[in-house]
């Protein structure tokens, strides 16, 4: 979808058309798993409200294999595309010491040297059971990030056939009990477009007292911060990105 | 520029490739994946009123309210995530999520469910014991577990508070107190 969009952003619609139209059976797929295509309404305390259902195998694999090949040939097409390239090389440069001095997530970052995927770096659910690369390109332009993003579709698709071949059996929730009012609770997970952080805090009455989402396009969309780091122009995003300089620094990354 | 021009071929190839992709919606019907979750429907006959979909709706839009000798609930369904959590707590199954998809209305009211259902106050201080339905349950439920006749089971209609006076009164119940 953000190959898709992103086509239409530049103009380029014929590439737009053909990402939707090659990423619509997945979404059938959602919608035959959860029970919806967009919402889906699964996670709960615990682990998640439904089992996959019978012969899931047998009806994922062929649509993934069709995805890659679908994907495959379409950017095999597009490499050559001289005025897809002329828009997207050498055009929205982020170097790799802007990409570190602002704390940029997720593919922006990984299109500029900095190597972090949360999925990766503090491994969550399966991911550490998985095996799959951390694409990164070095040049920082708009075409360094749609490669990255491209890349990062084919490793999607390795991590799936991986998850299904590995999946185990077992119930899908666990017995959780009563919840203790004042707790506290991060997670840092990777989304599509780079890291969300989750702080949760627990109320009275089994319920959340307080709940603070940190969306990666907070840390994305900071022009202007790149030169010169003018923490005075805005000291409430300075504070947001000494936070994540915690968290990365605790990561042992500098 | 040879390059390009082969690019945009492929491109092209491609595009003719996959001819039309477009689905016949909405003039011919689209029925959605077995266990679809679309529009809330509630079994009017089947609800007791006991709140546990209320209790359950992260989004919060079951309302409960006890007023003038009966119990209403109120599914504001606009605001529905589609999560099932009701439908899944319901034990009397009366919740189903229906394979309607097609929830675009310009009334509000059309994405609304009330049910109103009498509700029994305790017989000696006047607080709200439950619905009539909910003590039917009970009714039916109990007596077979406990191996109660059912005409012992007078003390349906006493609330919480006064049902533990009376039990303590007649002796059924015994406090242990320490120094």
């Amino acid at each position: 979808m953000w190959l898709g969009l992103a086509c239409h952003f530049i103009g380029f619609d014929t590439l737009f058309m053909q990402a939707w139209r090659i990423r619509e059976p997945s979404m059938w797929m959602t919608e035959f798993l959860t029970g919806n295509r967009k919402t889906y309404g699964m996670n709960q305390i615990g682990g998640v409200s439904r089992d996959l259902p019978e012969g899931y195998q047998s009806r994922i694999l062929p649509v993934i294999d069709r995805i890659e090949k679908e994907v495959t040939a379409v950017v095999d097409a597009i490499l050559e595309d001289n005025s897809l390239k002329l828009r997207l090389q050498g055009s929205g440069v982020l170097s790799h010491a802007d990409a570190k001095a602002i704390c940029v997530v997720g593919p922006t970052a990984r299109g500029s040297g900095v190597a972090i995927d949360a999925r990766a770096d503090h491994p969550y659910a399966a991911y550490g059971e998985l095996d799959f690369e951390v694409c990164v390109e070095q040049s920082g332009d708009n075409w360094a990030r749609t490669m990255v993003r491209i890349r990062e579709l084919f490793e999607s698709i390795k991590i799936v056939r991986q998850a299904l071949a590995k999946m185990p059996e077992g119930p899908v929730m666990a017995e959780v009990g009563v919840i203790e009012a004042g707790g506290e609770g991060v997670s840092s997970v990777e989304a599509p477009r780079g890291e969300v952080h989750h702080y949760a805090l627990t109320g009275t009455d089994q319920r959340p007292y307080r709940w603070r989402v940190r969306a990666l396009s907070q840390s994305a969309e900071r022009p202007g911060d790149a030169e010169g780091h003018d923490d005075r122009r805005c000291p409430h995003q300075h504070r947001q990105h000494r936070s994540l300089l915690l968290v990365h620094r605790a990561r042992g990354r500098d | 520029m040879f390059k390009h021009a082969v690019s945009e071929l492929k491109e092209a190839i491609l595009c003719l490739r996959a001819g039309q992709v477009t689905l016949g919606y909405p003039f011919e019907p689209h029925s959605p994946e077995p266990g679809f979750r679309g529009l809330l429907i509630l079994d009017p006959d089947k609800c007791i009123g006991c709140g546990a979909c209320a209790n359950a709706c992260p989004a919060r839009l079951i309302s409960v309210e006890d007023q003038d000798g009966h119990r209403t609930l109120d599914f504001v369904l606009a605001r529905c995530t589609y999560c099932a959590r009701c439908r899944d707590v319901c034990p009397q199954q009366a919740l189903a999520m229906s394979e309607q998809f097609e929830t675009a209305t310009s009334s509000p009211e059309d994405l609304r469910i009330t049910i109103k259902l009498r509700l029994v106050r305790c017989r000696e201080c006047g607080a709200v014991v439950g619905t009539q339905r909910q003590l039917n349950r009970v009714l039916n439920e109990l007596p077979s577990q406990l191996g109660l006749p059912p005409e012992k089971m007078d003390w349906l209609d006493l609330c919480l508070s006064c049902k533990r006076t009376r039990a303590l009164r007649e002796g059924v119940l015994t406090v242990e107190v320490r120094a």
